[in-house]
């Protein structure tokens, strides 16, 4: 965007109003006064979708999210408000285009910024027909990034808008505004060495430890790390998206199913009731401890990592120097190590624990302010 | 359809300003847009308003190179103007822009310390002029100089170069800020040259034998007493709490000095040749550290109640106990059990020009 060339409202548009939906509307309201040119036209969950071309009021959005707090859907919100608060549409966010297109004929398309900070496959035809009319996107939700590869190229080079997706990886760490410096002053990136699965680093920190596999898993679970069903952590699906958008930045060509990842799920037990599932997993433990041994007597401890670079990428449980960057990982701890020619023997590094509903909110919204950079500059911070 | 000319001003010609020009010679036909309409060392600044070819641009970097100051150089096949100092670093020069119809531009400040830039960068600012900063002293002045060149005014400002280079922090510091969830504290080794001598003595390496190698490595400052003083520190501490939303004026940093009070006015000679004198101090701090799994490092620390830059004992087997001459940056979130870590080798020349080059594609 040149420079100058900022709208004077900034509609957003958002999809998903779970937890991190709910506080980045939080933080939005919370930052009404600082940043005036923010408003609200547009929400959608799976009842449904909401729009009110004029925006709410920070009352109305208020009341908005205690009744979704309390448990409501926008649907039973809507019914049980004020009707004059917004226009319902009976349309589902796999209907596409039909949610977005009432809006983009009303907001001028260049002031519009859609937000998706849903987990679902689905939101992709609408997101894709926002961009081409123009509007901003602003990403938290993984899997349009994770489309095959000419579906991926059609949602990135659509529209003028512009694009931002800190948070689908490291969530609130900066990892790919550190990877789009290194690229965008012409250093070669050749390599990424990443922790990227909070769930399978706290399994693998705990199995080092010395607990059995099948515990480590059960303690992930009590904690609340895993999904409902564990094996979507084990299969490594979460971590194998991640890797592809990383792949992808540095130039690789490909999908998901080019992604190489070690399944943690034990052989047999993919598709078995829950029960059995946890059952079984105890006959893997000795199988682990053995792993573990093995690369204690060399010196090393496991993590799960993924490698990362412009021809593809792996994902999986390695032996790693234990003083070394990721050897020193504890818990959900996520690690980026950037190996580029630039930095050469002493990569680039970011680490930390970015999950959290509050904190990746934080990260959307600083995305959202990245559209408007010099109104978030006047309006008295520095910076994008 | 072509984009419109995006016009850079370069304000010093030093190691880094040498190495932005050799970036942007390699890199910058990426951004064809981004073309050089001065370049300026401290004998005065160099114009020409339809901007400079790579020719033109490599052969007044060569010059440079050779020892000479910037103004005795004439470019053989483009027009410009020379501007001598100090009227080329008054707020004067935006008249001299405004003569070429130059209004809009892109002016990165990569003058040291001592330029006492800081008024015409403010009037630049002011004026809609977008600002990129390497250089730290503009922004750690007095409180009011730093909002008066950050907030007001109608161009944007960029300052990632001005502390820990290619790591991106003043980003990290002002996005959390602007979000709403400011870093609450900041823990941070940015000066090379401290990390190094440190992790020396922690070694068993006296003192003043680390000080003369971390020279020998191109570690110090030319002025090794702004290392040794933790000045350095000190005004990394005081930009990192700014960024951060902090309101706070320079003597309100608590700084603990590796040099007793008084040496740091003395001669540097005077100073060097006494440096042994604190070898056996040094070296039995690291030995009680040492005795109880901790190492010392220097580190510039932000928190809620205090900015402070001294010496610290950190657990051996920490990312910080790990550190030598390393960049290491700690960043606590209201909240987080842990701290984000931003780690990264230390800033070079190159490095730094990188950042600087960064911040200014991120304006375009």
């Amino acid at each position: 965007m040149a420079l100058g060339a900022e709208p004077e409202t900034l509609d957003l548009v958002q999809f998903g109003l779970g937890g991190v939906g709910r506080a980045l509307i939080g933080q939005v309201l919370a930052a009404g006064e600082r940043y005036p040119w923010l408003r609200y036209v547009g929400l959608g969950d799976r009842s449904g979708f909401l729009w009110r071309p004029t925006g709410w009021s920070a009352g109305e959005l208020r009341d908005l999210l205690t009744a979704k707090t309390a448990g409501a859907s926008l649907r039973q919100a809507w019914n049980a408000g004020p009707q004059a608060a917004g226009v319902f549409i009976h349309e589902r966010l796999e209907r596409g285009p039909a949610i977005v297109e009432p809006l983009l004929t009303v907001a001028g398309a260049g002031g519009l910024a859609v937000v998706d900070v849903t987990a679902e496959r689905n939101t992709y035809p609408a997101l894709l027909a926002a961009r081409v009319a123009g509007a901003h996107l602003i990403l938290c939700n993984k899997w349009p990034l994770a489309e095959d590869q000419e579906r991926y190229d059609a949602l990135l080079t659509a529209g003028t808008g512009r694009l931002q997706y800190e948070t689908t990886v490291g969530a609130a760490l900066p990892v790919l505004s550190t990877l789009d410096n290194l690229l965008l002053t012409g250093d070669t990136v050749q390599e990424i060495q990443a922790a990227i699965s909070g769930t399978l680093g706290f399994v693998t920190s705990q199995i080092e430890a010395g607990r059995p596999f099948s515990a480590a898993l059960r303690d992930a679970q009590t904690l609340g790390y895993t999904e409902p069903d564990p094996r979507d952590d084990l299969g490594g699906t979460d971590a194998r998206r991640k890797a592809l958008i990383l792949a992808r930045k540095l130039g690789m060509r490909g999908n998901m199913s080019d992604i190489m990842v070690e399944s943690l799920v034990p052989p047999g037990l993919e598709s078995v009731p829950l029960t059995e599932f946890w059952n079984g997993l105890r006959d893997v433990d000795a199988q682990y401890a053995a792993r573990v041994a093995e690369a204690h007597a060399a010196g090393r401890v496991l993590r799960f990592l993924a490698l990362v670079s412009r021809d593809g990428a792996q994902v999986g449980l390695q032996a790693v120097p234990r003083g070394g960057l990721a050897g020193s990982l504890t818990g959900t701890e996520s690690l980026f190590v950037f190996k580029t020619a630039r930095y050469g023997d002493q990569p680039l590094a970011v680490r930390g624990r970015g999950a959290g509903a509050d904190i990746t909110a934080a990260g959307v919204l600083a995305d959202i302010l990245a559209i408007t950079p010099g109104r978030t500059a006047r309006a008295g911070r520095t910076g994008r | 359809m072509r984009a419109k000319p995006v016009l850079l001003l370069q304000l010093g010609l030093g190691r880094v300003g040498q190495a932005l020009v050799t970036h942007y010679l390699a890199h910058g036909s990426r951004y064809p847009q981004l073309r050089y309409l001065g370049l300026g060392d401290h004998s005065g600044l160099w114009l020409i308003a339809d901007g400079w070819g790579a020719t033109t641009l490599s052969e007044a970097a060569e010059f440079k190179q050779s020892g000479m100051p910037l103004t005795r150089w004439h470019p053989e096949d483009a027009h410009g103007e020379a501007v001598p100092a100090p009227d080329a670093y008054a707020p004067d020069l935006l008249w001299r822009l405004d003569e070429l119809g130059v209004r809009r531009a892109i002016v990165v400040d990569a003058t040291p310390p001592s330029s006492n830039i800081a008024p015409l960068l403010i009037e630049l600012h002011r004026a809609g002029y977008a600002v990129v900063l390497a250089n730290r002293a503009p922004l750690t002045g007095a409180q009011g100089d730093y909002d008066a060149l950050t907030k007001p005014g109608k161009g944007r400002i960029r300052l990632n170069a001005a502390l820990g280079a290619g790591l991106s922090l003043a980003d990290a510091l002002c996005h959390a800020a602007a979000a709403g969830a400011p870093f609450q504290a900041t823990v941070a080794a940015l000066d090379p040259a401290l990390g190094w001598i440190m992790a020396a003595v922690q070694h068993g390496v006296r003192f003043s034998e680390a000080v003369s190698e971390a020279g020998r490595r191109g570690l110090l400052h030319r002025d090794w007493r702004e290392d040794l003083s933790g000045a350095t520190s000190a005004r990394l501490a005081l930009l990192a709490a700014r960024l951060a939303g902090r309101q706070l004026e320079p003597e309100t940093v608590c700084r603990q000095a590796l040099l007793p009070l008084g040496w740091e006015t003395q001669p540097p000679g005077q100073v060097w040749a006494r440096l042994a004198e604190l070898d056996s101090s040094l070296a039995e701090q690291a030995w009680l550290a040492g005795e109880r799994g901790q190492a010392l490092r220097y580190l510039a620390a932000t928190g809620p109640d205090r900015v402070s830059a001294g010496l610290e004992a950190v657990p051996i087997d920490s990312s910080f106990g790990r550190a030598s001459a390393d960049s290491l940056i700690a960043l606590y979130q209201a909240g987080a059990v842990q701290p984000i870590l931003l780690a990264g080798p230390s800033a070079t020349a190159s490095t730094t020009a990188a950042a600087i080059f960064a911040d200014v594609v991120s304006l375009l």
